[in-house]
């Protein structure tokens, strides 16, 4: 078992080089998982620094405990997957003879090494600033990282369990999709919480934290909370009782998914169609490269086939779009934040705290295209992508082209068009709702024209999907280009109370678009 | 370079990036934690200024002038003034009186997010009124962290309510 272990992980650690998820070629220094655990320490730290002198031990234990929960959980299911039950071991270890139980032990370990990376990511900085707290004692160093352990390794060895008993079914791409829903949302509402404690000055979010509501008391989480912030205030002989009954409790999860792996090596060698490559829609996709909505999406035949592929691929692949759209929840969820809290405000108006989260909509659906770029890169069927390399193309970057255009006016045009009518219902004059979206989707299009070419360096749906890939470097190229649209769509806000001065933005934008579009096919572009 | 490059291209190179940011990750934590104080002075309510319609409800509270309906908004605003500006007791005591449940809540809030100086003023606002309904509220924000100086003049103001009481 140790061999195989070993091997695991020695194919998981050079595997991140080749570049294929860190989109920077094959000397590529940083792997994807690195920046994995670095969200998950960047997350934790900002979730500490706002919750540090202002909540309570409980409180402070019971969110800490379940954000990292949620992480840990969200990133086995929608990016470690693979290391729990692999279809692919069957080709490779498939004639070897190699116990159910010593695979499903090698499987679990090799989880093990990437669970225990995120744990420790998410429970180091409660760790060390809880015990300062002054409701805590020194035994908070020791129990606060027991419970924390104890419930990724649960919530991992659950999401090990579900993966071996509902295979890929469509039933867990629909979950996987919900927990990236729920990640990005999850992420969002730390961000927001953050902000609004720390600026907002009125003390709602604490009093919230001092009574959480009923739905939050019943958690899991909250309820280890309590016991770890009783226990490091002062402990009882009851309280022992509670540890060993958490123990336990991961313990036999960890053994129940131990077994169910072991069985589920034996399906999958014996020829069980349960864990077979996930299922797609191969229907063919309605109209044709030459039709008219292609037409009118893109300028060129050769632009026509990549928006065609990636149209293709969104419809037909759950896998790509349950990457690429979550991304977009972010900006979904600032707008629900705005409508629901009466900070929607028209940012035409004139600068004012109301109008902050429409803007940050705009900022969060062209921080999410570099993602959504990236992730159109990588397919399950890359190595198709021959076909591709060897057409006869004259302009090799139009591929590239097409595929920004499909992706832009299908997947982030609609939200944009949501934007404006939002605007125009609820801002006066109307029509103020019709030019912030239209200066918002001018925005867009020219963040992708910049992220794009760094995120999608080469062919379309070419490259090897890889773990931790969604999470990964592309968050740097996300920082550049959402610093780019903050400074657009703030251009625009100070310019509105001149006289014509956002019309003029306007104009200045769709000119700029023009520019950065005629620069492109100018440079042309290699494969 | 290149040989920092090569190293880290290997898994032990990986393994061994990971453990200098874990590293780097806990001196954070560390400063963090011997900060306390750092952060709680970012521990505060933010008030507006004082408007002319809010000093003259003030005076006309202070001088114990008739006064009409005030919507949640008005009491706000005066409890802001109280907080803001140095207010006679006989504004805090009267509001007390007027709005007792309003102030209750506001106390309560600024005990659990107030500066040093807020709650303390918060505490001189209780004490004016010598009201008992703030007793459950004073207690929950004793069995909670405070800002150092907070503490004692909680216990005080408990007790002087509790003499009152009997």
């Amino acid at each position: 078992m140790r061999g195989l272990l070993k091997t695991l992980l020695l194919v998981d650690l050079r595997g991140q080089h080749y570049g294929a998820a860190t989109n920077t070629g094959a000397g590529a220094v940083i792997p994807p998982l690195y920046w994995v655990v670095g969200q998950f320490l960047a997350v934790s730290w900002l979730l500490t620094a706002a919750m540090i002198a202002r909540v309570d031990l409980a409180f402070f234990a019971a969110t800490s405990l379940g954000v990292g929960a949620l992480l840990v959980l969200s990133a086995v299911v929608v990016e470690f997957h693979e290391a729990v039950l692999d279809p692919a071991d069957v080709e490779i270890l498939g004639h070897r003879p190699i116990l159910p139980r010593t695979y499903a032990g090698a499987r679990m370990a090799n989880l093990a090494f990437y669970v225990g990376l995120m744990t420790a990511a998410v429970t180091l900085f409660p760790t060390v600033v809880g015990v300062a707290e002054p409701q805590a004692g020194w035994l908070w160093l020791l129990v606060y990282p027991l419970a924390q352990v104890a419930v990724c390794a649960a919530v991992a060895s659950g999401a090990a369990l579900a993966w071996v008993h509902l295979g890929r079914g469509q039933t867990l791409v629909g979950l996987r999709t919900l927990l990236a829903w729920i990640q990005i949302i999850a992420i969002l509402v730390i961000f927001y919480g953050g902000q609004l404690m720390l600026r907002n000055g009125t003390g709602s979010v604490e009093r919230w934290a001092a009574h959480p509501p009923d739905w939050f008391r019943w958690l899991p989480t909250t309820l280890v909370g309590d016991w770890v912030a009783r226990v490091a205030a002062a402990p009882t002989p009851e309280d022992l009782g509670l540890a060993a009954a958490l123990l336990v409790g991961a313990l036999a999860v960890s053994a129940a998914a131990l077994v169910s792996l072991g069985a589920g090596w034996s399906a999958i060698r014996g020829g069980a169609t349960t864990h077979a490559p996930a299922e797609v829609d191969d229907r063919p996709l309605r109209g044709t490269i030459l039709g008219p909505w292609l037409r009118r999406l893109t300028r060129t035949r050769q632009e026509a086939v990549g928006a065609w592929l990636v149209l293709t691929a969104l419809a037909r692949d759950p896998e790509l779009r349950m990457r690429s759209v979550p991304a977009l929840a972010t900006a979904t969820a600032a707008v629900l934040l705005g409508l629901g809290t009466d900070q929607y405000g028209d940012p035409l108006a004139g600068l004012s705290t109301d109008v902050v989260l429409p803007l940050a909509a705009v900022v969060l659906l062209a921080a999410a295209l570099p993602q959504l770029a990236h992730n159109l890169s990588v397919s399950r069927d890359h190595a198709a992508a021959w076909l591709l390399a060897q057409a006869p193309a004259r302009d090799p970057a139009a591929l590239r082209r097409g595929a920004r255009r499909a992706a832009v006016g299908v997947v982030v045009g609609p939200p944009v068009v949501i934007l404006g009518v939002l605007g125009a219902l609820r801002w006066d004059p109307w029509w103020h709702g019709l030019l912030f979206a239209l200066a918002s989707w001018l925005v867009i299009v020219i963040c992708a024209q910049l992220s794009f070419p760094a995120a999608l360096p080469g062919l379309p749906l070419s490259r090897r999907p890889r773990r931790g890939g969604a999470l990964g470097p592309v968050v740097i190229v996300a920082a550049g280009v959402g610093s780019v649209a903050s400074l657009l769509v703030g251009g625009l806000t100070l310019a509105a109370p001149v006289p014509f001065g956002a019309p003029a933005v306007v104009v200045v934008l769709a000119v700029a678009s023009v520019a950065l579009d005629v620069a492109e096919r100018r440079r042309g572009g290699g494969r | 370079m290149s040989a920092l490059k090569a190293r880290l291209r290997t898994p032990r190179g990986q393994l061994e990036l990971m453990a200098f940011t874990f590293g780097l990750a806990a001196v954070m934590a560390i400063v963090m934690a011997a900060n306390r104080p750092f952060f709680e002075r970012y521990v505060r309510e933010k008030y507006p200024e004082v408007s002319a319609e809010t000093a003259g409800l003030a005076e006309n509270l202070e001088a114990g002038d008739p006064l009409p309906q005030l919507t949640d908004a008005q009491v706000d605003a005066l409890y802001q003034h109280w907080m803001s500006l140095p207010t006679d007791d006989a504004v805090g005591r009267r509001l007390v009186e007027l709005h007792p449940e309003r102030m209750v809540l506001r106390v309560e809030t600024t005990l659990l997010a107030g500066s040093t100086d807020q709650r303390l003023r918060a505490l001189e606002l209780v004490e004016a009124s010598g009201d008992a309904r703030f007793v459950p509220v004073l207690q929950f924000a004793a069995d909670r962290p405070s800002p150092q100086g907070v503490e004692a003049a909680l216990s005080r103001t408990l007790q002087g309510l509790a003499s009152e009481d009997r």
